[in-house]
């Protein structure tokens, strides 16, 4: 027994040792994070006499809960009016809870919740007990006790969004939700909200508001998006890790890229949130986590059913069905998604269709289902790349293509399955969750096809298109388990986690004549038939420890295996297979100290990796991964619901890394390199009708080392320093009108990406962006008028160095060519709730 | 314990709070400040540059003030022009530059009288474009060295060219190229024969027969470690045009009315051959004044 605690009391005593001047330095008092108030009756408000609405009327509250449980103080969050706003409150302070408690007892807290009221119209099938409901979320005030400076770093939750408590019975529902434990001080997670706040076209460019993210389109409106976050080039997802649903986004050695990332399958309105971890700070993150990984959240808040028409210029339409039950949380709906574009140019048609569908569901037990379907097929055009000297010339109209037999399809179907749950002590006074555990198989069938043309008729007088074909079969799961152990404190826990995951995948490659489309392979460009099985096995711990108070520190280790088989199924290399597995094993931790209330300082560090190409690994090859290792210190503030930000100096570095490559017009391998930056955020609501997000990025990307094209301490090409971005609403509430309740939303967004180094000690074209919405909503009835590129603007998209030939007398000196970014677009809605 | 009042509290709170997030920017400004003072320490450059190249072409010395043919013939021109089209430089090493040998196989190869193969232009890999001259013109070859219109390129190590014969002739001796891709004139002697004043020319056709488009490709570029403006010079050795030219052939021909190459004739076959031999043009670069070369 001495012996297994040896080991325990000297983890203890190092880490002491390492806090404690800064515990002693803060002058404050022990403590220990505490469980948020979990709601015992349901609230009784009715409608104010009079004013019953056809409809629902959500209002949502801060509420003060005390720590003998009661509703101490209730404040209205947002005012939707008299007599609602009096009536909401009054159900709000009628709640009683189990009160907030830590190691020391009862303490007060504050929580978000929405009171909601039935409207009549579904009271008469569903009846509510009371005529209203609450919806209690536990954000960013949830966690904070109310009446003393916070004293903890952050809540012991488990990373993937957790659900503390929920019960439900006719007409009601109580939810109460905490937030993951942040990694990092800019780590982001942006609820629907700070989404909506300007208009987005689709889900991809939901990442726009990701503070360091900028995302283009440069291949049509089908293609993934290329993706920069904080000085990577992620091109289509090599060095951003994605999630949606509990299932990955990212595609192992897809031909045309690895990590690429068609988040086109993604219905705009389900997305309930975005999470943004950059770096590699938590255990959690796999591959292609190598700038950071985001997670998309999925729900859809609307009750009842939203049929959605819209109608923009260029010959564009969408249609959105969606429905959410009353009687079930947001986690439950369908959702139905079907566009078209004629497209602003030519070659830039496109048309794609989406169904997802998810249930959620109490087992009992304290075990609760999750059940995600979707299916969604997209075909698109594109008009490919101009030379810049083209364009500035007059030779050819900016929206102009060269090969317009470029474009592709993609599909997507998934099923993923969640079980969790969550067991208790048997003490009935203890509340705080013993274990959790979850396991979520999923199921992943992707094709993909791609017909691009880059260089003209410089490798072929037939012309330099080529074919791209990807079909893969996904399958694999997640598990965790986490529990209480005391190390350092009673509310230490300990999380192991298991991540698996195969893909097979066919695929091909082949230069096609753009006179006659057959295939003109040969010894110059042999072409690419091969079938690849991937693997991928990780296990994981991470704990989560109070060793004194104030602080908190997140440390795990991550261990990944990934092997690759590929065999070669065409050209004179038919039949020949070669395989090759390595492992890493990556370090990561976070140290988060509370300084005041609300302002906590985090220094976090992160071990990560890039897989290769499975086509580029020979036989028996330990699989090369580029090692990266990133850094970051910064600052978080907020300020109950009014203001949150984060301030944030971080540096990641690779062993190796990829650049797009003037010559061979393709990503090629580049020695070392480094990215230094400065992040900023700021989120701030100070009245009920405005809110603002807007985030600075900063980033210098040099390489470390000199090789064949580049010198150590030179920039690297491609990435933008400057991502600025600034999203800002109003939301105005005005007095009913004919009875029905009038708001309006009127939001803008700033985007600003600049100074984009080239190669050739070249910039690009810095862009300045401003997108508009204005919406109006009187009862079930919505319009909307959303206008991207407002200014309309000439900017390009996508900057590329290369030597094409294009035309008869063309230079093949690398030239800069451009996709060019879209004018001015509008988009008209009508929407219906019923 | 003693509690202090709540307005106390809150005052405080806020004070401190305040500073604290005052700190915070004041941090955050200095974070941004410290990377931006590395940013200033490093290079603002992502390496290399583009350049503009000046395109000169000449005579060489040795082919200034006449020249012996390969068949024993001593010819003085008196007229040479040609028409260019574009230029284009290459970071591949051209097909008559030998892989490195060891000194031992180099000695073998004397003593067993061993000659060395070389590859034939199939085989230039030309690698990546560095630099180029698009536009087409034609020049007077005796009027020393002229220029021609500017070219662009990017910092690179220059080693192989390629160019082309034009047809039909552009720029300023267009008209006098009377559509021909090269003419000269001039008067070839040989000891124990009558002098022949000949009229050379030869057009797209005849350069058909042994290049595409008339690209002479894989020419010799003095190797140049080119990191700035600075001018390209080609220097075309007017002795290999008429190398394999039997002059014997011809008619003697008089200063006033001199023979042409008669179509299908030796001297026409082999004057168009010679035209696109590699080793008549060399290519050198002189960098900018104030640049090193």
């Amino acid at each position: 027994m001495q012996f297994q605690r040896r080991p325990a009391r000297a983890l203890k005593s190092a880490i002491l040792s390492l806090i404690l001047p800064l515990a002693l330095a803060s002058r404050s008092e022990a403590s220990e994070p505490f469980v948020a108030p979990i709601p015992l009756a349901e609230p009784s408000a009715e409608w104010p006499a009079g004013h019953a609405l056809p409809n629902d009327l959500i209002v949502p509250v801060v509420l003060t809960v005390g720590a003998d449980g009661s509703a101490e103080l209730a404040e209205l969050e947002a005012s939707v009016g008299e007599p609602f706003d009096s009536a909401a409150l009054a159900a709000a302070r009628a709640l009683r809870f189990t009160p907030a408690h830590d190691e020391q007892g009862p303490r007060s807290a504050k929580l978000r919740l929405i009171v909601r009221f039935h409207g009549k119209a579904s009271s008469a099938t569903q009846p509510p007990a009371s005529g209203a409901s609450a919806n209690l979320r536990a954000g960013a005030v949830s966690n904070q006790p109310a009446s003393e400076p916070s004293n903890v770093a952050s809540a012991p939750t488990s990373s993937a969004p957790v659900r503390n408590q929920q019960a439900s019975d006719a007409g009601s529902t109580i939810l109460v939700q905490g937030a993951p434990a942040r990694r990092s001080a800019s780590e982001a997670v942006l609820d629907r909200r700070l989404l909506t706040l300007a208009p987005h076209k689709n889900a991809s460019e939901l990442l726009l508001v990701v503070p360091g993210v900028f995302v283009s389109q440069h291949s049509g409106e089908g293609k993934a998006h290329q993706i920069f976050f904080r000085g990577f080039d992620a091109v289509h997802g090599q060095d951003v890790e994605f999630w949606a649903g509990g299932a990955p986004i990212n595609d192992v050695s897809n031909i045309h890229g690895q990590g690429y990332a068609d988040l086109h399958f993604l219905i705009p309105e389900v997305v309930s949130e975005v999470r943004s971890t950059p770096g590699t700070y938590d255990p959690r993150q796999g591959d292609f986590a190598v700038a950071g990984s985001m997670h998309f959240g999925l729900g859809y808040d609307e009750p009842g059913i939203t049929a959605k028409a819209s109608l923009g210029n260029f010959g564009t339409r969408r249609y959105f069905l969606g429905y959410h039950p009353q009687s079930a949380p947001e986690s439950t709906f369908a959702a139905f998604e079907l566009a078209s574009t004629d497209g602003f140019g030519p070659s830039r048609a496109a048309r794609h269709g989406s169904a997802m569908v998810q249930a959620t569901h109490e087992l009992g037990n304290g075990v609760s289902a999750r059940l995600l379907a979707s299916s969604y097929a997209g075909r698109f055009d594109s008009a490919g790349v101009l030379r810049l000297s083209d364009i500035e010339s007059g030779a050819v109209d900016r929206f102009a293509t060269y090969d317009p037999k470029q474009g592709g399809h993609s599909t997507r179907s998934q099923l993923v399955f969640e079980l969790s749950g969550a067991s208790r002590a048997r003490a009935a006074d203890d509340l705080r969750p013993k274990e959790r555990w979850s396991l979520s198989p999923f199921l992943v069938f992707r094709s993909f096809e791609l017909r691009s043309d880059f260089t003209g008729t410089l490798k072929s007088s037939e012309g330099d298109s080529f074919e791209q074909l990807n079909d893969a079969t996904e399958l694999g799961a997640t598990a965790s388990y986490q529990r209480p152990i005391r190390l350092l404190s009673a509310s230490d826990r300990l999380e192991a986690g298991v991540f698996l995951r195969t893909d097979q995948i066919t695929q091909s490659q082949h230069r096609l004549s753009t006179l006659n489309d057959r295939v003109t392979d040969d010894d110059q460009n042999p072409g690419v038939d091969a079938e690849v099985r991937a693997s991928n096995a990780a296990g994981y711990v991470d704990a989560n420890l109070y060793p004194v108070k104030r602080l908190a520190l997140r440390a795990g280790l991550r261990a990944d295996a990934l092997s690759y088989r590929t065999e070669d199924r065409g050209g004179k290399s038919a039949g020949q297979a070669r395989s090759a597995l390595g492992g890493q094993l990556s370090k990561r931790g976070t140290l988060d100290f509370s300084l005041l209330r609300g302002l906590n300082a985090l220094v976090s560090y992160g071990e990560g990796f890039r897989s290769p190409q499975a086509r580029s690994l020979g036989s028996g090859e330990t699989t090369p991964f580029t090692r990266v290792v990133s850094y970051e210190a910064g600052l978080r503030f907020h300020d109950e619901t009014r203001l949150e930000s984060s301030l944030a100096v971080y540096r990641t570095t690779l062993s190796d890394d990829l650049v797009f490559d003037q010559a061979t017009a393709r990503n090629e391998l580049v020695p070392g390199t480094s990215r230094t930056g400065v992040a900023a955020n700021l989120v701030a609501r100070p009245v009920a009708w405005f809110t603002s997000n807007t985030s600075f990025t900063y980033t210098r990307a040099l390489f470390t080392a000199s090789g064949q094209t580049y010198l150590k301490g030179e920039l690297l090409p491609y990435v933008p320093q400057f991502v600025i971005r600034s999203d800002i609403a109003l939301s105005p509430r005005f007095p009913d009108l004919l009875g029905r309740r009038l708001k309006a939303h009127l939001g803008a967004a700033f985007t600003y990406v600049g100074r984009k180094p080239l190669p050739y000690s070249e910039f690009g074209h810095d862009a300045l962006l401003v997108d508009a919405r204005a919406e109006l909503r009187l009862g079930p009835v919505q319009t909307s008028l959303d206008v991207f590129n407002v200014l309309g603007r000439d900017w390009y998209d996508g900057e590329f160095v290369f030597a094409s030939r294009f035309g008869s007398a063309a230079s093949l000196v690398p030239v800069r060519h451009v996709t060019v970014g879209p004018p001015r677009t509008v988009l008209w809605s009508l929407t219906l709730f019923v | 314990m003693v509690s202090k009042p709540s307005f106390f509290l809150a005052t405080s709170r806020l004070g401190r709070r305040s500073a604290l997030v005052g700190l915070g920017i004041l941090g955050g400004f200095a974070a941004l400040g410290a990377t931006a003072l590395l940013g200033a320490c490093a290079s603002d450059s992502t390496g290399g540059q583009r350049v503009v190249l000046n395109t000169r072409l000449g005579l060489s010395e040795s082919s200034a003030s006449g020249f012996t043919t390969g068949l024993g013939w001593t010819v003085t021109v008196t007229k040479a022009l040609v028409s260019t089209g574009s230029f284009a430089y290459f970071d591949g090493a051209p097909p008559t530059v030998q892989a490195p040998r060891h000194r031992n196989w180099k000695f073998a190869q004397r003593l067993l009288g061993l000659n060395v193969a070389h590859a034939h232009p199939g085989h230039y890999a030309a690698g990546g474009t560095l630099g180029d001259m698009l536009e087409n013109w034609s020049v007077d070859l005796l009027a020393g060295t002229v220029d021609l219109p500017v070219g662009e390129g990017i910092t690179g190590t220059y080693r192989s060219a390629r160019f082309s014969l034009h047809a039909p002739p552009e720029g300023p001796l267009a008209s006098a190229l009377e559509g021909h891709v090269a003419l000269v004139e001039g008067v070839a002697e040989k000891n124990g024969q009558e002098p022949r004043y000949f009229r050379a020319t030869a057009d797209e056709a005849d350069l058909a027969q042994n290049v595409k488009e008339g690209a002479v490709d894989g020419c010799e570029f003095s190797v140049a470690d080119v990191q700035g403006n600075g001018t390209v010079t080609v220097l075309v050795h007017l002795d290999v045009w008429f190398n394999l030219v039997d002059f014997s052939e011809l008619e003697p021909g008089s200063e006033e009315a001199p023979s042409e190459f008669p179509s299908d004739s030796q001297p026409r076959l082999a004057f168009a051959q010679d035209l696109t031999q590699l080793s008549a043009y060399k290519f050198s670069f002189s960098a900018a004044s104030g640049m090193k070369p």
